[in-house]
């Protein structure tokens, strides 16, 4: 069993196996909800606003897709144009869902779908253009800025913040070692827009930062 | 037209785990709490919670599995899992440092 995040109340989510890998909310009362989605063999259920709507991911019969479950157990399931594997990471109180999605070419794209369902795709200034390169959207908070990281294709790896008017920023980490392939990684924002993650240094030693 | 928080001044402030060899913040709360993962000398994972002010606490999971975080809440309280004898187990832990898996 993993655990994602919790919400305020307390309301866990993750993914627990028994023969498939199904979601779970594991409710204030300790009490279990599970789901799955479409008979699929992997529901990812990864993160829950304060509401209790979760976003995640599940495995169809072709490609990875994200979903959003509201509070009545209603599940809209979405991928952006031409995605091939879509991975829904973080969701906010307004319902919007981050996360990065890869293309029929293995390059991957961060979006954050609006609550009307239209997707609103995003690449970091100087991401890569290569297999397994691109933006990689981790996080959204309840202001609708969204973190993560970009690999540009000389694969150094930056982090970005994209703001709620779509502007996006890229910094390192003043330490970060410049040959390294960890690089700079923000991995979560608060609501403040103050963002956490971590790097690696030019020994390679890996170490956290905050972002104020 | 103001600069969103995003764009406004910012500073980066670089931290480690007391004794560690290498720092991983994975989650972050409203008032600025970062609980994350850190390893040691023998490349054995722990769970850290750090403070706004800086302070950090470590902790392990009962029975000293490797551990990772996923989430926490606005009261502190932190998800995650852990590796156990045979399987994965999720976890929360509570803001008294108590266990519920």
């Amino acid at each position: 069993m993993v655990s994602g995040n919790i919400n305020d109340p307390g309301q866990v989510t993750g993914a627990y196996q028994s023969g498939a890998v199904d979601g779970y909310i594991r409710n204030v009362d300790g009490s279990f909800t599970t789901f799955i989605l479409n008979n699929s063999p992997i529901t990812m259920a990864v993160s829950l606003n304060n509401a209790g709507q979760v976003a995640g991911y599940y495995t169809g019969t072709d490609f990875t897709h994200g979903f959003l479950r509201d509070t009545s157990g209603n599940i809209a399931t979405f991928d952006p144009v031409g995605s091939a594997d879509t991975l829904a990471l973080s969701v906010n109180a307004t319902g919007q869902i981050a996360g990065y999605n890869y293309d029929r070419g293995s390059v991957s794209h961060g979006f954050l779908p609006n609550t009307d369902g239209s997707l609103a795709g995003f690449e970091a200034p100087g991401a890569g253009r290569s297999l397994f390169t691109r933006t990689f959207a981790l996080a959204v908070n309840n202001l609708g800025q969204v973190t993560g990281y970009l690999i540009q294709d000389s694969m150094s790896v930056q982090s970005f913040v994209r703001d709620q008017l779509g502007r996006i920023a890229t910094f390192a980490a003043p330490m970060a070692g410049r040959s390294s392939t960890v690089g700079t990684r923000s991995l979560a924002i608060n609501a403040s827009g103050t963002i956490t993650g971590f790097y690696a240094d030019g020994n390679g030693k890996v170490h956290g930062f905050v972002r104020y | 037209m103001a600069a969103s928080p995003a764009f406004a001044a910012h500073k980066l402030v670089s931290f480690d785990v007391p004794g560690s060899n290498g720092t991983s913040p994975l989650v972050i709360n409203a008032s600025g709490q970062i609980a994350g993962s850190y390893s040691d000398s023998t490349s054995r994972s722990h769970g850290f919670l750090r403070q706004p002010d800086g302070t950090i606490t470590q902790f392990d999971a009962p029975g000293n599995p490797a551990i990772s975080m996923t989430g926490i809440n606005a009261s502190g309280q932190i998800t995650g899992y852990y590796y156990g004898s045979a399987i994965v187990v999720g976890f929360i832990r509570n803001t008294d440092g108590s266990f519920v898996t």
